[in-house]
C-alpha cells in the first residue's frame, strides 16, 4: 500500500526517558488518520519527529516517499503542520503570517493574494487582519496557524489538537474543511484528546501509550478486533484506564 | 501577613532558583547555564561588597559628626547622591520592566486574601528590590555610628530617618509599579510609555551641558565651570533625609512621611483598578500584507529579512534600539559644535560623528543581531517548518540585520550632514560604505553566536529581552573590533594619502573583503545553525 507516513522502530529519547519507543506507523495516503493518547504519551513528540522538528534517536522515517532528514525541502513543500504551540509570529498580523508562508513556499503574488482573501474569510480572521497575532484570541492563533498551514496547498497535513479552544462553529467549518481535503486526495493526521471528534471524523486511528503504538489500523477494524462499538472503550481498554476510575477523595464535600 | 509574606518569598525565590538551574539538553546548554549562574554571582558580588562599603563609610562618617569632625559631613552629601540615585531606579525600573510582572493580578485577584493585606503585601515586598536591599545596612550603621560618638538624640533620629526612607521607597516602588501595570494593560500605551521614559533617560546624558555656565576657549584649551549645588536638591527624599539628621529637625521627615502617605494612597488605587479589570491590549498596525522582495535574495530569504525586520520595527525593545541609538549620536554632534576648536580638522567633525554613531548603533543592535534566532520565538518554529535551507535562513537575517541597521544609521546621517555639513563628498559616501562593511564583516559571528548560544526571550517586553552573556559579549566586541577595522583603515589611508579618492576605493576594498568573509562564515554558520535546529525551536519557545 502507498503510505503518506511510514516509520520503522521509531524511537526519540530525552536523556535516558524515551519519549518514542520503537513505533511502526503506516499512514495510507488519503486517509484521516486520528493519533491519540494519554498526556505525556508522546503524540507531540511523534510529531515533531516526523515533520522535521526533532532529530529521531534511531529508525526510519518515509513522508510522502521521502525522507525528511535527508530532503527536508523536499519534504517540507508538500506538508503543511499545526504544531503544539502554533508557531506564529507574535509581531505579525494574520495576513502577513500567511504572506511569509507564501513567500517561503514560492507562491506566485496573484495566488498568494487570493488564497490569503479566501483563507482569512473562511476563518473568520478578515476583520481582524490588520491586529497583531500577540493580540488575538487562543482560537484565533489555531485559526491562522491553521490558514497558514494550508495555504501552500500541502498534499500532508499535521495537525496537533486542532480542535482544541476552538469555539463550534469554526470547529464545525474545520472538520468539513478536513473531510473535503481528503475526498479530494490529501491527508490528514491529527492529534486529539477529544475521542467523540476522531470518532466521527477519522477514518484510520493509532493510539500510543508511553512511547508505544499499542493499536493501529482502520477505526471499523479495531472496532472489530476489540468487539466493541465505542471508541472511549477501545481506548481505555488499549491504555490500560478501564478499571482505574480515581480513587474518592473523601474529604473533598460540598 | 507573615504566612503571605512567606509564601510570596518562597514563589520569588524558587523562580529565581529555577531560572538559574534551566535546561541542560547538551553541552552548550551546560555552558550557557554555567554562564548565567556566573554573571548572577558577578552581580551578587559586586553588590555585596559595594553595600559592606558604603556601611563603613556611613558608620565612620556618623561618628565622625558625633565627634564634630569637620570632613564627616561629607556623609550627608554621599547619603544625599545614593539615595538620588536609589530613589531615580526605584521609580524607573517598573518602567523597564515592561509587562513582566512576578505574580499576575489575575492569580493574585483569586487568592482568598483581602485586598488590603495583599496591597500591603505588595508594599513590603517591594524592600527585597536589591537596590533597597544594599542600601538597609548603611542606613542603619549611620546612627550606629551617631550612638557610638555618643549623639544618641541624633542617632534616634537618623533612625527614625531610616525607618522614613525606607517606608517612601517601598510606596514609591509600589506605586511606580502598579502604575505601570496600569499604563502597560494598554499596550501600545505601554510601548510609548517604555520609549518616552528611555527617551528621557538617554537625553538626560545632556544634563551636564545645562551645568556648564562657562565653555570660552583660551590658549589652554577649553575650560569648563560647573555650577554649584542646586536648592531643589533639599527636598529629594535624600535632601530631607540629610537635612533631618545634619539639622537635627524633625520637619523633613514629616514632609517624608506625607509624600509616603500620598504614594501608597496612589499605590492602593492602582492595585484596586489592577485587580478590577484586564484591560485592552489590542493594537492595529492596519496595513495591507504583501510579499516583499529584497535584491539578490530568494524569496524564502527576503521573507525572513523582512520578517525580521517588523519585528525590530514593532517590538518594543527593537523600537527602543532604533529610537534611541541617533541619541547619543545627536549628543556627541553637539558636543563637538560646542567645544571643538578650529584646528584644521573641523571640516572631518561630521565625517567623524557618522562613524561613532555606526559603531554605536551596530553595539546597540547586538540585542537582536547576537540572538536573532530566538527572538523570533515561536516564529522560529514557522521558519523551521517551511521549505528554506539554513543558509537562506542565515542570509535572510542578515539582509534583516541590515535593514534594522540602516534606520537608526539614516538618522545619524542626517545629524551629522545637518549639524557638520563640511567635509568632501567622497569622505560622507567613504564613511557610509565603512559602516555598511563593519555590519557586513559581523554578520558571520551574530550568527554562529545566536545558534550557540540563544536565549529564550520577548521583545514584546523590554526586561524579557535580554541577549545571552556569551552571546552578548561575543557580539559587543565584534562589534567593537570591526568599527576599529574599517575606522582604522579609513583614518589611515586619509592620513597616509590625504587623497579623498584613495579612502573610498580603500572603503570598497574592504567592503569587498567583508563581503567575502561574510559569505564564508554565514555558510559555516548555516551549518552551525543545522546543527542547532532542535535546541533553538525549544529555547526559543522558552523550553
Amino acid at each position: 500500500m502507498d503510505h503518506a507516513i511510514h516509520t520503522q522502530s521509531l524511537r526519540r529519547e530525552f536523556g535516558s526517558f524515551a519519549a518514542v519507543d520503537g513505533i511502526d506507523l503506516a499512514v495510507p495516503r488519503g486517509s484521516l488518520y486520528g493519533f491519540v493518547g494519554p498526556n505525556g504519551a508522546g503524540k507531540s513528540t511523534t510529531i515533531k519527529c516526523l515533520t522535521g522538528l526533532l532529530k529521531p534517536t534511531s529508525g526510519a522515517i518515509r513522508i510522502l516517499g521521502l525522507d525528511p532528514w535527508a530532503e527536508p525541502e523536499a519534504v517540507k513543500r508538500q506538508v503543511g503542520v499545526v504544531p503544539e504551540d502554533l508557531a506564529l509570529f507574535e509581531h505579525l498580523t494574520a495576513a502577513e503570517t500567511l504572506a511569509f508562508v507564501g513567500q517561503v513556499h514560492g507562491l506566485d503574488r496573484a495566488t498568494l493574494t487570493a488564497r490569503t482573501a479566501e483563507l482569512l474569510a473562511l476563518m473568520d480572521l478578515a476583520q481582524v487582519k490588520g491586529r497583531l497575532v500577540a493580540d488575538y484570541s487562543h482560537g484565533m492563533r489555531k485559526k491562522t496557524s491553521l490558514a497558514a498551514a494550508l495555504l501552500p496547498a500541502p498534499k500532508l497535513l499535521f495537525l496537533d489538537e486542532p480542535f482544541e479552544g476552538i469555539d463550534a462553529i469554526a470547529s464545525r467549518q474545520i472538520k468539513d474543511l478536513l473531510l473535503s481535503y481528503v475526498k479530494r486526495g490529501g491527508t490528514v493526521f491529527l492529534t486529539s484528546h477529544i475521542l467523540e471528534i476522531v470518532e466521527r471524523l477519522c477514518d484510520h486511528l493509532g493510539i500510543i501509550h508511553k512511547g508505544k503504538l499499542v493499536a493501529s489500523g482502520s477505526i471499523d477494524a479495531l472496532r472489530a478486533r476489540e468487539g466493541t462499538q465505542s471508541l472511549e472503550t477501545l481506548f481505555l481498554r488499549l491504555v490500560g484506564a478501564e478499571d482505574g476510575a480515581a480513587a474518592p477523595l473523601t474529604w473533598l464535600s460540598g | 501577613m507573615i504566612r503571605l509574606l512567606g509564601a510570596f518569598l518562597t514563589l520569588r525565590w524558587r523562580l529565581f532558583v529555577n531560572g538559574l538551574s534551566g535546561r541542560r539538553r547538551d553541552a552548550l546548554e551546560r555552558v550557557s547555564r554555567i554562564s548565567r549562574v556566573f554573571v548572577a554571582a558577578s552581580i551578587a558580588l559586586t553588590v555585596i561588597p559595594a553595600s559592606m562599603i558604603l556601611m563603613v563609610i556611613a558608620f565612620a562618617g556618623g561618628r565622625g559628626v558625633a565627634e564634630d569632625n569637620p570632613n564627616a559631613a561629607a556623609v550627608f552629601v554621599g547619603a544625599q547622591a545614593v539615595l538620588g540615585l536609589v530613589t531615580i531606579l526605584v521609580a524607573l525600573t517598573p518602567v523597564l520592566r515592561f509587562g513582566a510582572a512576578p505574580t499576575s493580578s489575575t492569580r493574585l485577584s483569586l487568592l482568598p486574601v483581602p485586598r488590603s493585606l495583599l496591597h500591603a503585601a505588595h508594599l513590603v515586598a517591594q524592600l527585597a528590590d536589591p537596590w533597597v536591599l544594599a542600601l538597609v545596612p548603611a542606613l542603619l550603621a549611620l546612627p550606629a555610628g551617631l550612638l557610638s560618638g555618643g549623639r544618641g538624640g541624633t542617632g534616634g533620629l537618623a533612625l527614625l530617618a531610616a525607618v522614613a526612607i525606607l517606608a517612601f521607597l517601598a510606596s514609591l516602588g509600589s506605586a511606580a509599579s502598579l502604575f505601570a501595570g496600569l499604563v502597560f494593560r494598554n499596550r501600545r500605551i505601554g510601548e510609548l510609555a517604555t520609549i518616552g521614559v528611555l527617551l528621557i533617560i538617554s537625553a538626560s546624558a545632556f544634563l551636564p551641558t545645562a551645568f556648564i555656565r562657562d565653555h570660552a576657549k583660551d590658549p589652554k584649551g577649553t575650560r569648563v565651570v560647573f555650577e554649584g549645588k542646586h536648592p531643589w536638591l533639599d527636598v529629594t527624599p535624600g535632601g530631607l533625609y540629610a537635612r533631618a539628621i545634619e539639622q537635627h529637625t524633625v520637619a523633613p521627615l514629616v514632609t517624608l512621611a506625607l509624600a509616603t502617605i500620598v504614594l501608597s494612597g496612589a499605590s492602593r488605587w492602582a492595585f484596586g483598578r489592577l485587580l478590577d479589570g484586564p484591560g485592552d491590549t489590542k493594537l492595529s498596525v492596519g496595513r495591507a500584507a504583501a510579499p516583499r522582495r529584497f535584491v539578490g535574495l530568494s524569496p524564502p530569504a527576503a521573507a525572513i529579512a523582512w520578517a525580521t525586520f517588523r519585528l525590530a520595527a514593532r517590538s518594543v525593545r527593537g523600537r527602543v534600539i532604533l529610537f534611541t541609538s541617533p541619541i547619543p549620536v545627536l549628543m556627541l554632534a553637539i558636543l563637538w559644535k560646542r567645544i571643538l576648536i578650529d584646528n584644521g580638522w573641523s571640516s572631518l567633525v561630521g565625517v567623524m560623528v557618522l562613524g561613532v554613531g555606526s559603531a554605536l548603533t551596530l553595539f546597540s543592535l547586538q540585542t537582536i543581531l547576537a540572538n536573532q534566532f530566538a527572538v523570533d520565538r515561536a516564529g522560529l518554529t514557522l521558519t523551521f517548518l517551511g521549505p528554506a535551507s539554513a543558509r537562506q535562513i542565515v542570509f535572510g537575517k542578515a539582509a534583516g540585520g541590515a535593514l534594522i541597521f540602516a534606520a537608526p544609521q539614516a538618522v545619524a546621517a542626517a545629524i551629522a550632514i545637518l549639524l557638520h555639513p563640511k567635509g568632501p563628498m567622497g569622505l560622507w559616501v567613504a564613511a557610509l560604505v565603512s559602516a555598511l562593511a563593519a555590519y557586513v564583516a559581523q554578520t558571520p559571528v551574530a550568527a554562529f553566536v545566536s545558534a550557540a548560544f540563544p536565549a529564550a526571550c520577548d521583545l514584546m517586553k523590554l526586561r524579557a529581552g535580554n541577549v545571552h552573556p556569551l552571546a552578548g559579549i561575543c557580539g559587543m566586541l565584534t562589534s567593537v573590533a570591526v568599527s576599529a577595522a574599517a575606522a582604522a583603515v579609513f583614518a589611515g589611508t586619509y592620513v597616509a594619502t590625504g587623497s579623498v579618492a584613495a579612502v573610498v576605493g580603500s572603503s570598497l576594498v574592504v567592503l569587498a573583503a567583508a563581503c567575502v568573509w561574510a559569505a564564508a562564515g554565514l555558510s559555516l554558520a548555516a551549518q552551525a545553525l543545522d546543527l542547532r535546529r532542535e535546541n533553538l525551536a525549544m529555547i526559543a519557545q522558552g523550553r
